[in-house]
């Protein structure tokens, strides 16, 4: 008789823990989907925060842009503009009064290419033609072809006039010169080698330079404090070309590797 | 008539048990995806463990020979042991501790099994060993469930076969241990009594079974 209450009591026992098991998974699953629920908003919440701050900083970029353009023509292209237009109306004299030379108009078409070269040099800011022309790989190569120090060399895997889409050579073009100049002016850098690899689906842009370089983490941090528009400019148009940008300066050369999805 | 009740339905039980093995060892043989590859043999060879013994038990008197019980049972944890463990390594993933846990858990359980096999009685059944499994199942089980919160990494708990599987070993081993740490003591006193014992494992295998189904079936959406 014992034997019996002692057995059933130990099939109780064994009830009672499978049933407290299944009591456990239960709260275990409303636990665990409350706690999901709740970082999935989070996650939301940062998400779209991000997207406000990028779009802020292409706000940002664009009218800073305009800005620079806007400050070329009024400082530049203005005053020179004026210029010519007091020297034809000086001229208007001196034809009046048969007082009119060659070697003059000689001199204001030499004034007149300068304002040419102005012009030309806003326009590239607008949209740098030769890009579109020519290449990326060439374009590069000539915006740097005047630049004596550092040495700049470039190398690519595929053919100069290879095109790839308007938004892709645009957007890396304006990258690569952010990075470069960028790595001129705070890295002390003598010698950059940029190479340009494509792959079936991929585009990769390689700058290794023997300056001190940055890491992700510090260039996330610059970004974050928005020290200079440049790199708010690179972040928001690698968003646009859904890149990778990574920076690397623990070995030398500092590297930093720009990687563009084709497809 | 009580006993006899009793005696229909622990059979009842016993024979759902065996065709929801069957059922559950044929969704997890047909699922071709290649992702739970390893997943799925593991558990493969678990349930075809479980449903061999269980039929080999069920139709014993059919065999030209007679079974040595206890010995089948030792090789059946030994089976349980070494499964069960690779599905735990194969979910436990990227925790160093856990890894840690099951060599130790492992290697203790391992160790009392060698000790009964190969230096005392071979026939010799040995719940020690099976409780210890059983509680370290429980133990890994808890521990899965612990780095599933911490980590948050699973967006929707019901479409990871990794948790129903976990469910089912909690499940099995977390209502069938009392009864075989008191296993002994019911198989000595009155063989009718024994009768209360085999529903609540065959329950507790149901359970498991219809949660490895369920596995199975996330497994094939994945």
């Amino acid at each position: 008789m014992d034997n019996e209450k002692n057995i059933i009591l130990i099939v109780i026992a064994g009830t009672l823990i499978l049933v407290l098991f299944i009591f456990l998974i239960v709260i275990f699953v409303v636990t665990y989907n409350n706690r999901m629920q709740k970082r999935i908003s989070e996650h939301s919440i940062q998400l779209k925060n991000k997207e406000l701050e990028l779009l802020k900083s292409v706000i940002e970029t664009q009218e800073a842009e305009r800005e620079k353009i806007a400050a070329n023509l009024h400082d530049e292209v203005g005053p020179l503009l004026s210029t010519l237009k007091l020297n034809v109306t000086r001229f208007k004299r001196a034809l009046v009064k048969n007082e009119l030379s060659t070697e003059q108009l000689d001199q204001e078409k030499e004034f007149i290419d300068g304002i040419i070269d102005n012009v030309r040099t806003v326009s590239h800011d607008l949209t740098p033609h030769f890009l579109l022309k020519f290449g990326l790989s060439s374009a590069i190569s000539n915006f740097y072809s005047k630049i004596e120090k550092p040495k700049i060399s470039i190398q690519s895997n595929f053919d100069k006039n290879e095109e790839f889409n308007r938004t892709i050579t645009l957007n890396s073009y304006r990258i690569i010169l952010e990075l470069i100049n960028n790595t001129i002016k705070h890295d002390n850098s003598n010698n950059i080698e940029i190479n340009l690899l494509k792959t079936d689906s991929s585009l990769t842009i390689e700058i290794n330079h023997d300056g001190k370089g940055l890491n992700n983490d510090q260039f996330d941090q610059f970004a974050k404090e928005s020290i200079g528009l440049g790199l708010n400019s690179i972040q928001s148009r690698i968003v646009i070309l859904n890149a990778i940008l990574d920076f690397e300066n623990i070995n030398t050369p500092a590297k930093i590797t720009l990687t563009i999805p084709l497809t | 008539m009580e006993d006899s009740f009793i005696y229909y339905l622990a059979l009842l039980i016993i024979e759902f048990s065996i065709i929801s093995t069957a059922i559950a060892l044929i969704t997890c043989t047909s699922i071709k995806t290649r992702v739970h590859f390893k997943l799925k043999w593991a558990l493969v060879t678990l349930l075809l463990g479980s449903v061999t013994i269980d039929l080999m038990f069920r139709f014993s008197y059919l065999l030209p020979f007679e079974i040595v019980t206890n010995l089948f049972y030792n090789v059946y944890t030994i089976i349980c042991l070494i499964t069960s463990y690779y599905v735990f390594s194969i979910i436990l993933t990227n925790k160093n501790s856990s890894k840690y846990l099951l060599i130790g858990f492992g290697g203790l359980i391992f160790s009392i099994l060698f000790a009964y096999l190969f230096y005392q009685d071979i026939n010799m059944e040995s719940s020690t060993a099976y409780v210890i499994y059983s509680l370290s199942v429980i133990v890994l089980s808890m521990l899965y469930f612990r780095n599933l919160l911490n980590d948050m990494k699973v967006p929707h708990l019901f479409k990871h076969p990794h948790f129903w599987v976990v469910c089912g070993y909690l499940l099995y081993y977390g209502g069938t241990v009392v009864l075989t740490l008191f296993q002994d003591y019911i198989l000595n006193s009155n063989i009718k009594l024994t009768l209360y014992l085999w529903p609540i494992q065959g329950i507790a295998n149901i359970l498991f079974t219809l949660l490895i189904i369920k596995a199975s079936w996330t497994m094939r959406k994945t």
